[in-house]
Order: structure tokens, then C-alpha cells, then sequence
């Protein structure tokens, strides 16, 4: 258990950081609803 | 940047087992806290949907909402506690109208459609994409591609509209009307109007939220 641990996050963390490569890559805009967190100053085209 | 505490705090705790640089812990809170706000935003408005008999008109307002913020943007609230209060009335609110509409017979839902296709072209040609602070498009390149984006789905949406019109599917009727009113309230967002909407509602005092500056 103490193995696999290290390895699921650093599989939850890679694919996170591509979500939201993705989530910026396809509009201005990354939410549905009304509220829009800050979009990091890397992710912004 | 400014986020939420709930989403410093989880992507902190990621960074930390993962040693991320400042940069990816960054972009790790926003798309947490994207996430996390999105997830809790349909599920509540689906829930309510639900609760008033109006599932399918709310889950399609909720699609289509969603394909056209993401390419043609439209205004904003600055506080996640009064963006929910938005999106959770009024998508289940929407369905309810939709299903009114659909009640007066296909030549209202017709009526309805094509004043909300024209009205959704006209706004997607001349506003879209509206950006917002927090998430600014720089690029000219990347504008114009969004507005073409934007206009794409609008005529995807008349086809829908058609392909719904014919269908035997008992529920046709109130998503093709749900349909037209999710365009025109995504249209209405695009005008001065939606943002000054969104102004008053920002200015409604809540209890002062949590936040950590990054």
C-alpha cells in the first residue's frame, strides 16, 4: 500500500495539471455557472 | 491569485506528496476548485430539477449552457455562493417555463425557437466571445476562433431543434423548448444587461467567504 500511494498521486496530480491544460485549451471560459476562478497566468492564451 | 481555501488547501496537500513547483500547485488549485464547483453546481441544479418533475428540461439547459460558456463566455458573479444560488434556480426554473411552452403545442415552441435562434446569432455574431477578468483571451487568433466556435453551435442547435421537432420521444418538445430558452439566457448573459444582472447580484451581502491569496 505504502508503494502504490506515492504513484496514485502522482498519476491524480498529472492528470489534473492536463484537465486543465484541456478545460483552458477549449474556450474563455471554464464553468458553466456564473462564478470563474482566476485562470492561472500559464494556462492563459 | 486569489481561490478558495478548500482548493489551496487540497492542491497544498498534492503538491507537497508530489513536489510540484509554485507554478503547477497553482494550476492545481484552479482546477480543483473548477472541479469541485462545477461538480457541486449540477448535481444541486439536478437535484432541484428533479425534485419539480423537470429532469430532462434542466439537464438539457445545463448542456447547452455549458457548450456555449465555454466558447462565447458571458458575465459573471464574483462570489461562488451566489453563482450557485444563480445556477441552481435557474436552470430548474428554465425547464419549468420549457415546460409551459411545450403545453401550448408545437406552434409555441416554434415561435419560441426561432426568436431564440435569431436572438442567439445576432448576439454570437456581434458579442461573442465576452471574457472576464479573471479569465482573459489574449490571443486575436484565439477570439476570432471562439466566435466561430460560438456561431457553429447556434446552428447545431437550430439542426437539434429540427431533429427534436420530428422525434417521437415524449420529452421532445420541452427539450427543444428548454433549448431555446438556455440559448436566449446565454445570449442575455453576452449583453450589458446580463452583467448588470450579475452587478446586483454580486451586490446582494452574504456571509464573508474564505479566501487565500496565492
Amino acid at each position: 500500500m505504502k508503494k502504490i500511494m506515492p504513484k496514485l498521486f502522482v498519476f491524480a496530480v498529472t492528470a489534473l495539471l492536463f484537465l486543465a491544460n484541456v478545460v483552458t485549451a477549449f474556450g474563455s471560459n471554464c464553468t458553466l455557472s456564473s462564478y470563474q476562478p482566476e485562470v492561472p497566468e500559464a494556462l492563459r492564451k | 491569485m486569489s481561490y478558495l481555501s478548500f482548493s489551496r488547501r487540497w492542491a497544498g496537500y498534492l503538491s507537497r506528496q508530489t513536489d510540484l513547483s509554485t507554478e503547477q500547485e497553482t494550476v492545481l488549485t484552479y482546477i480543483i476548485e473548477v472541479l469541485v464547483l462545477n461538480f457541486l453546481n449540477v448535481f444541486f441544479t439536478l437535484l432541484l430539477g428533479a425534485l419539480l418533475g423537470v429532469l430532462p428540461g434542466t439537464a438539457a439547459c445545463l448542456v447547452i449552457t455549458a457548450l456555449f460558456r465555454h466558447a462565447a463566455g458571458g458575465a459573471h458573479s464574483n462570489s461562488p455562493l451566489r453563482c450557485a444560488a444563480v445556477t441552481v434556480a435557474i436552470f430548474p426554473l428554465l425547464a419549468l417555463l420549457g415546460t409551459y411552452f411545450s403545453r401550448m403545442g408545437q406552434g409555441a415552441v416554434d415561435i419560441l425557437s426561432a426568436l431564440s435562434f435569431g436572438v442567439g446569432m445576432t448576439a454570437m455574431i456581434m458579442l461573442a466571445p465576452v471574457d472576464s477578468p479573471a479569465a482573459p483571451i489574449i490571443s486575436p487568433i484565439r477570439r476570432k476562433k471562439l466566435k466561430y466556435i460560438s456561431i457553429t453551435f447556434v446552428v447545431l442547435m437550430i439542426v437539434a431543434a429540427m431533429w427534436f421537432r420530428g422525434s417521437q420521444w415524449q420529452y421532445a418538445e420541452m427539450v427543444r423548448a428548454c433549448v431555446a430558452l438556455a440559448l436566449l439566457w446565454v445570449s442575455f448573459m453576452l449583453t450589458g444587461w446580463g452583467h448588470r444582472l450579475m452587478s446586483v447580484i454580486d451586490g446582494i451581502s452574504l456571509k464573508k467567504e474564505r479566501r487565500c491569496e496565492q
